[in-house]
């Protein structure tokens, strides 16, 4: 295999043709490892911090610890109930019968 | 670009048959045993793969999807059936071998058996293309007329030694079936085993695994650009050996352009139908993505960088020099790449709303078409030198068959040698004789062209075969200027 006359124009052309197809080679594997192209990740929404007023107190209050005793024995409640009348006046008809 | 005759291959037994055949089986031959070799390889990497999962199937593109994914599961699943056909077809191609190797064939019947290896061997590495196809009838169907026009434009746009139909069909079959084919076996093995090593130690981490698969994908799309220029510049080297046509910068850049208009046509077909089916998802549509890939881009993408790097194969071939197919292959798979990263990055980065007019119209095209513009313009500027070369070659042989012979008269030569003198010749006879006339003369002229081209092809090469074609040639032309022939 020997080469023959190697046509310039052609050589040229082929070169620049290369050389752009490795720099859009480079360019995508940039654009490929940062991950540029990747779609979007969902993003949870994060809970709104409060604003706490300056000054406000930053420790629970100490509460007294000596209570007063609450009274034990519950006083004892009437059994015998008055019993109430059964024979109660029954409601007048509505006119036009029931709705 | 000569290949060493491998191991097995039909050697030439008789003085009938001429070393092209040979050239030719032994060319498909290697890139056959490479091909399956590769896709063996994936076969393993699959197979060996770390399992991510509880009862994952065996291999991951025979992982189950939900059965209510429908026509979409249909199309991302790999179908059984194609699997094992291509797994037959490497044995039956693997025991046509061996047989070879055992028996050593001759003659006819030693050409007869690499073809049917070579059958066996990527035969149905083509279902791959004809399922996609055959499932989506209709989208493959609104791809025609747009791959039809194309390739009449490649049919027409040569000058001189127009290389037959046939071989350009065949081309375009090449790139359709095989190269489509052997990118999407090699893709679904690649995959799930490169994704299976990645995503090892991120199970719970729901956001590291889309990183990790996003990654794969990256590396997947690189793997794919590089087989597909790989297959792509296989073709070129096979189809012209087979069709004995001599290999030139315009003979290669028209072979690669119809090969890559074959695979973007499978090609489109999947991604019409896979954004039609995940337009609520994504935004993209069917008609958007037809409109991008096969009308406006419809010379972008393959055919454009399968024209450079053929362009570049012709020329190595023309002149020795195998730089010029390094620098093809470069350029093609570079900006392949880089058409597929660059795009959409740069469309991200512009501030159009998608799916507006404006986005459709003007942004798409014109963020699709940005990183190919270098390429089409190459391949253009290419194209034109070549003819030009053409153009001078032309009227060379053209004045040489004049001494030769009768088939072209001196009365004849100017208007076989200016393409617009030829056009207005075929004008003005039409006009004053009719269309049938016209018909016969246009006829004529290509013979003629046809004969001088294969004149000086023998000249330089030797080769009797062709010795044989310019015979042939001869006597059509004094045929069909007699009228024993229409």
């Amino acid at each position: 295999m020997t080469e023959t006359d190697t046509p310039r124009p052609q050589l040229r052309l082929l070169t620049i043709g290369a050389a752009i197809g490795l720099a859009m080679l480079a360019a995508s594997l940039v654009v490929d490892l940062t991950g540029a192209n990747d779609p979007e990740m969902p993003k949870m929404p994060a809970i709104p911090g409060r604003t706490v007023p300056s000054g406000a107190p930053t420790n629970m209050p100490q509460l007294p610890t000596d209570m007063p005793q609450m009274p034990t024995g519950m006083p004892q409640l009437p059994t015998n109930m008055p019993q109430m009348p059964t024979n109660m006046p029954s409601m007048p008809p509505v006119p036009g019968g029931a709705p | 670009m000569t290949a060493a005759v491998p191991a097995g291959a039909a050697v030439p037994a008789t003085a009938e048959e001429v070393p092209a055949d040979v050239l030719a089986r032994t060319r498909a031959l290697l890139i056959a045993r490479i091909a399956i070799g590769l896709y063996l390889l994936e076969l393993l990497l699959n197979l060996t793969r770390p399992k991510l999962q509880d009862n994952e199937p065996t291999l991951t593109i025979f992982q189950h999807l939900p059965k209510t994914s429908g026509s979409l599961g249909r199309l991302l699943a790999m179908p059984k059936a194609v699997f094992w056909t291509v797994i037959a077809g490497i044995v039956i191609g693997a025991a046509l071998q061996a047989f070879v190797a055992i028996t050593r064939p001759e003659g006819r019947r030693a050409a007869n058996l690499t073809w049917a290896t070579l059958a066996a061997l990527l035969g149905p590495v083509a279902l791959f293309s004809l399922t996609v196809v055959a499932i989506y009838p209709l989208q493959a169907l609104i791809c025609v007329p747009g791959t039809a026009f194309v390739l009449w434009l490649l049919h027409h746009g040569q000058r001189f030694a127009r290389m037959p139909l046939s071989m350009l069909l065949t081309g375009f079959g090449w790139g359709a079936l095989l190269v489509f084919g052997l990118s999407r076996a090699y893709g679904g093995l690649l995959f799930g085993a490169v994704n299976a090593y990645m995503a090892k130690g991120a199970h719970n981490d729901m956001n590291a695994l889309l990183k990790t698969q996003y990654r794969v994908t990256d590396f997947l799309l690189l793997h794919m650009e590089v087989v597909n220029a790989l297959v792509l510049a296989g073709g070129i080297l096979v189809l012209t050996a087979m069709f004995r046509h001599r290999l030139d910068l315009v003979t290669g850049l028209i072979l690669g352009a119809a090969i890559g208009l074959g695979y973007n046509l499978v090609e489109s077909v999947l991604f019409i139908k896979l954004f039609g089916s995940l337009g609520a998802i994504n935004g993209a549509t069917a008609g958007f993505e037809f409109w991008i890939r096969q009308s406006i881009g419809l010379l972008g993408s393959q055919v454009a960088f399968g024209a450079v790097l053929g362009a570049a194969m012709g020329l190595a071939a023309q002149h020795h020099n195998k730089r010029f197919a390094y620098l093809g292959l470069a350029a093609a798979i570079g900006g392949a790449i880089g058409t597929e990263n660059l795009a959409p990055w740069l469309a991200h980065q512009a501030d159009v709303t998608a799916g507006s007019p404006a986005d459709t119209l003007i942004a798409s095209p014109f963020f699709w078409l940005l990183p190919q513009a270098p390429f089409i313009i190459t391949a253009a500027l290419l194209l034109r030198t070549g003819l030009r070369t053409r153009a001078a070659e032309a009227r060379a042989a053209i004045s040489a068959e004049l001494s030769a012979g009768p088939a072209i008269t001196r009365a004849e030569a100017p208007y076989l040698m200016d393409p617009s003198l030829r056009l207005w010749s075929l004008y003005q006879t039409w006009r004053h004789h009719g269309l049938p006339t016209a018909r016969t003369l246009h006829k004529i002229q290509t013979t003629q062209l046809s004969l001088a081209a294969r004149r000086r092809q023998h000249q330089q090469s030797g080769d009797p075969h062709t010795h044989k074609q310019a015979a042939d040639l001869q006597t059509k032309v004094m045929n069909l200027k007699t009228g024993a022939e229409q």
